[in-house]
């Protein structure tokens, strides 16, 4: 997945921010209790963390973030999920579309 | 009832089923058996049951004979017929086959009702639900209605809701609901009670005030109506005042549970949100509307993420705020997991902003649809990348960045496929559309130069005349422009610097790599692998101080790095040399006491252990210097050596490099000669080879003599007894010198005389027979056999060495090239317009059909085959091909016969009158320059 996204740090963002929000997300995720997550922020970081490396990274990634689009959108949907609620409008449509499954 | 009255009624079926019957069973035995069996309603029934099942037949026109012998099995006599039927249409049910189960029980029915009829009612129940997820809901209402005259109103009620719902008509199920729920004469189950609660909430109406019965069922919905509306506005707190009003045991239970469910979601609470959610009833509409949420909290436990259906899917891009996203995705994928990456790639291209460069849902997927040619099957990635090849080919791209999204992934793609004019074409493309959307970027533009100079200066294998196969760099002239290219637009890209000075030495461009080196070491002062080239090109131009100066400041920034102290050492002794030759004993004093500052106390390190310093040194004094000194030093080297060969050999040798060219007959040859005959052992021998290996590998030439004494020490060695890790180790060495072929022979046959099966020294004695790699029978037999018994004995490495060999054997040998390497000169200077030698004639037609096929040929198409063909034809001549097809094809050959390649030359004209034929120019038989 977009190491951008990961580190929720937009594409402009300076070596300074990044680490900054490394760091930040490293401390909300210790190895120890978010191992997973924290394994994911530092290969995020490790890839962008400085120009050359984030140059790099838009030039020759080749990483797939997913097994199908559906796995790509629902993996990038939980990187950072904040979700609203549906309209009431979306909601009554929804649910009457759950009836006919 | 008899036959006969059957066969007035329907001759045809009766005459049908008599043919069959004969096949089936013997004529006779079925009728005759029933008739005498004194049960006239059994016969009556069977043939009725037979009649029935036959005309359903008929009416499709097909008269099976698996529905005869059901028949004939329900005849009496046959074992328990009316139970295998029912059995089977019980299968048909359990497997969800409720057409076919309800033709199979309807006659069953007609039989015994009673028992039947339950079966029945169960198959159009379940053949309704099917129409009814088909939504084929003429034919659903088809089957209801004939359910309501089969079954109590119990049986199809909710079916009935549900058919309503399904119409959308939300005023008629108000209606039915609200008088199933309050009439009570119905006593509706509990799973009915849930239903009609389900059908209630999603009519989204209020429930008519007055009617008798209703006032409760109205506000309980109303309230959950209320807190879904609440939810919207993210009023939480409102959410749960509207709940409270549902009271404990309520039908609309699971639908509080839900909103609690969704009112935790959005709070965040993932947990409670997956607490609520899970304990929804299977196949509720609250379960299923649950499920997107669950997919999104990774709270599923892969119950549903193979198979969310596309409601789920748009509600997971409505969630996520991408509700355009959602009916498309679902679509899409279903495209990509029936492997038509193409397709989908299609369906999402049909979204305004896809492909994205962007971090959000779309730029993700943009990731994913390009770099899954990486991941994708070989096949199916092929013609995805012809796919995404086309749509820049012919100009459809939708955007900028879909097109340097192209740009960019197909050369990282086709890098090894693509020729080097095209992956350069279309690489320098992708930096220009780059430089286009994203703006000016010399760092990233140099980075490119760099991968393309890389690319291009691929070592590849060149097949010279005789199949002689030589290496050579895939484009030469290209890789120094790119990375030049990359140099100028990024002077601080050390990376670059160094692959530039590394194509300059493959090239043997001596000159540029110094000039290059002198700018590195000004660029990069404290650069360790800089400092070691630059020491490097110093000591290859003889400028040893200087060298030796890089070389030091190389080792004071990697003290454990034992290259670079190797190489110091090297250069030091070559200083130290100069010193001596030239008399200055002193300065050559001082560096040898500098040399045994990195001496190592390992035997086999012959670049400076202690024994092999010290024979160096005795040796330079011995003959420029202190005579006496030498001799003591080189007393005290064969007194530290490992065994008195090793030290007479690097001595023989070391003397021949230190001393006076041309010196072979010194004083350590006549007593290695004695040794040799004495004491030669296959251990020490391996010691002798690599000592003449390391003097070999650092002054990159041969010594025959020296050779020709290891070769004799190896004949007496093999003479004498030896173990296998010591043979193994040995032929590990030799292997790679054949001109001690004669000799790893021996070895090999004295192996395979102690134990014959030996698969590893098997393999060798088949490697070195000649015509080894050709393919034979024979061949693969030996291989297949030293396979199995390198299996057997758990020697992986024997069995994976012969199965790369049969591997090999598979491929065609290439097509030699009719010259050495004409291609080199190419390289040097395309523009050149250098005489082509000529090829046979035979050759240069094949060569122009290659060319006049691939000319007619798209581009990708031209790449495909350019791949197939590649296993057959060395690539560089491959590439020329290509070009050439691209420029259209060879110039006309001059006209037939074209007997020889001499012929093909221009001869001066004769002196004889008579009208002259212009001969061929030059340029029209420079196959490479059309």
């Amino acid at each position: 997945m977009n190491p951008h996204l990961v580190l929720d740090v937009p594409l402009d963002a300076d070596d300074n921010r990044i680490r900054k929000t490394y760091l930040a997300a490293v401390k909300a995720s210790p190895p120890d209790t978010h191992p997973v997550r924290f394994q994911q922020i530092s290969e995020a970081y490790q890839k962008i963390k400085d120009e050359p490396s984030r140059l790099k990274y838009h030039l020759f990634n080749k990483s797939c973030p997913g097994d199908s689009p559906l796995d790509v959108f629902i993996r990038h949907a939980r990187i950072n999920l904040k979700p609203k609620p549906l309209s009431f409008e979306a909601m009554k449509g929804f649910l009457r579309s759950c009836a006919k499954i | 009832m008899s036959r006969v009255a059957i066969g007035s009624r329907d001759n045809q079926i009766t005459m049908a089923l008599a043919r069959i019957a004969h096949d089936e069973q013997a004529p006779g035995r079925v009728a005759p058996q029933t008739e005498n069996s004194g049960q006239p309603w059994v016969v009556a029934n069977f043939w009725k049951n037979v009649l029935a099942i036959q005309k359903s037949r008929a009416q499709t026109g097909c008269v099976e004979k698996t529905t005869l012998s059901l028949a004939v099995a329900a005849a009496p006599g046959a074992s328990d017929p009316l139970a295998l039927q029912e059995q089977r249409a019980r299968d048909f049910l359990e497997t969800g086959r409720y057409r076919k189960a309800r033709d199979e029980i309807k006659p069953l029915c007609k039989i015994n009702r009673a028992k039947y009829l339950p079966l029945l009612i169960q198959a159009n129940q379940g053949l309704m639900r099917e129409m009814i997820s088909k939504g084929q809901i003429s034919e659903a209402q088809q089957v209801l209605a004939y359910l309501k005259t089969i079954a109590p109103p119990s049986e199809w009620r909710a079916l009935d809701l549900e058919l309503a719902a399904r119409g959308d008509n939300w005023n008629a199920v108000l209606a039915n609901v609200v008088s199933m729920m309050t009439d009570s004469r119905q006593s509706l189950t509990e799973s009915e009670k849930q239903c009609a609660a389900d059908r209630l909430v999603l009519t989204f109406l209020p429930i008519p005030a007055g009617l008798p019965g209703a006032a409760q069922l109205a506000g309980e919905t109303q309230a959950v109506h209320d807190a879904l509306r609440a939810l919207a506005e993210q009023q939480f707190e409102r959410v749960q005042e509207a709940l409270r009003l549902i009271p404990h045991g309520s039908i609309f239970g699971q639908w509080k549970m839900f909103v609690k469910g969704l009112v935790a979601f959005y709070s965040g609470d993932f947990a409670r949100a997956g607490r609520f959610f899970l304990e929804l009833p299977a196949d509720s509409v609250t379960e299923k509307a649950c499920r997107p949420y669950l997919v999104l909290m990774d709270q599923t436990d892969g119950r549903f993420d193979g198979r969310l259906s596309e409601t789920a899917v748009e509600a997971i891009g409505h969630i996520t705020g991408q509700p355009a996203l959602g009916s498309v995705l679902s679509k899409a994928d279903r495209c990509w997991k029936n492997q038509r990456p193409a397709d989908s790639y299609r369906l999402m291209r049909a979204l305004a902003d896809f492909p994205s460069d962007k971090t959000d849902a779309l730029g993700a997927l943009s990731d994913f649809y390009f770099n899954a040619l990486f991941v994708l099957p070989h096949d199916i990635a092929d013609s995805y990348a012809q796919f995404l090849e086309e749509l820049e080919v012919r100009g459809q791209t939708k955007s900028a960045i879909e097109l340097q999204m192209i740009l960019r992934v197909l050369p990282l793609y086709l890098e090894h496929a693509m020729d080097p004019l095209t992956l350069k074409l279309k690489w320098e493309s992708f930096v220009r559309v780059h430089e286009q959307t994203h703006g000016a970027s010399p760092r990233l533009a140099s980075l490119a130069h760099a991968w393309l100079g890389r690319a291009l200066a691929e070592p590849r294998q060149a097949f010279g005349f005789f199949c002689r196969q030589k290496t050579s760099l895939r484009d030469p002239a290209g890789a120094v422009q790119a990375l030049r290219k990359s140099v100028e637009l990024d002077p601080a890209h050390l990376d670059a610097h160094l692959k530039l000075c590394a194509v300059y030495e493959s090239l043997k461009k001596f000159s540029e790599r110094n000039r290059l080196l002198d700018v590195m070491t000004q660029q990069f002062p404290d650069d360790k692998e800089v400092l070691l080239q630059a020491g490097r090109g110093c000591l290859d131009r003889k400028a040893y101080l200087k060298g030796l100066e890089y070389l030091e400041r190389a080792h004071h920034l990697d003290p454990l790095d034992a290259s670079v102290a190797d190489l110091i050492v090297a250069a030091r002794f070559r200083l130290v040399g100069q010193h001596f030759r030239a008399g200055r004993h002193h300065p050559a004093r001082q560096g040898m006491e500098q040399i045994k500052g990195l001496v190592v106390e390992k035997p086999d390190h012959f670049a400076r252990n202690r024994w092999c310093v010290l024979t160096r040194h005795g040796l330079l004094e011995e003959t420029f210097g202190d005579r006496p000194q030498g001799e003591l030093l080189l007393a005290q080297a064969r007194a530290a050596s490992p065994f008195p060969a090793a030290f007479l050999f690097f001595a023989q040798i070391a003397r021949r490099v230190e001393t006076p060219a041309g010196v072979a007959n010194t004083p350590f040859r006549a007593e290695l000669e004695m040794v040799c005959k004495e004491n030669a052992s296959i251990a020490h021998a391996a010691t002798l080879f690599r000592i003449y290996r390391y003097w070999k590998l650092m002054l990159n030439r041969g010594f025959p003599d020296e050779e020709n004494l290891l070769r004799q020490y190896l004949r007496n060695a093999i003479r004498k007894p030896f173990t296998r890790p010591e043979a193994v180790a040995l032929l590990e060495l030799a292997e790679s010198h054949p001109s001690f072929r004669a000799e790893i022979q021996n070895l090999v046959n004295k192996m395979l005389a102690q134990d014959p099966d030996d698969p590893l020294f098997r393999l060798h004695r088949h490697l070195l027979q000649p015509g080894s790699m050709v393919s034979s029978e024979r061949a693969r037999g030996d291989l297949q056999a030293i396979i199995k018994e390198a299996a057997r004995r758990g020697d992986d490495k024997t069995a994976q060495l012969a199965r790369n060999i049969l591997d090999r054997m598979s491929i065609p040998p290439p097509l030699p090239l009719p010259m050495e390497d004409p291609f080199e000169e190419l390289f040097e200077d395309e523009d050149e317009d250098g005489d082509f030698p000529g090829l046979p004639a035979e050759q240069l037609e094949a060569f122009q059909d290659t060319i006049a096929m691939l000319a007619g040929m798209s581009e990708a198409e031209r790449r495909k085959t350019r791949k197939s063909l590649s296993k057959h034809i060395p690539d560089v001549l491959l590439d020329l091909l290509m070009k050439m097809s691209r420029n259209g094809g060879l110039p006309p050959l001059p006209p037939l016969p074209v007997p020889s390649l001499s012929e093909l030359v221009p001869k001066p004209p004769a002196p004889s009158a008579g009208p002259k034929t212009a001969p061929p120019s030059p340029a029209q038989l420079n196959l490479f320059n059309p």
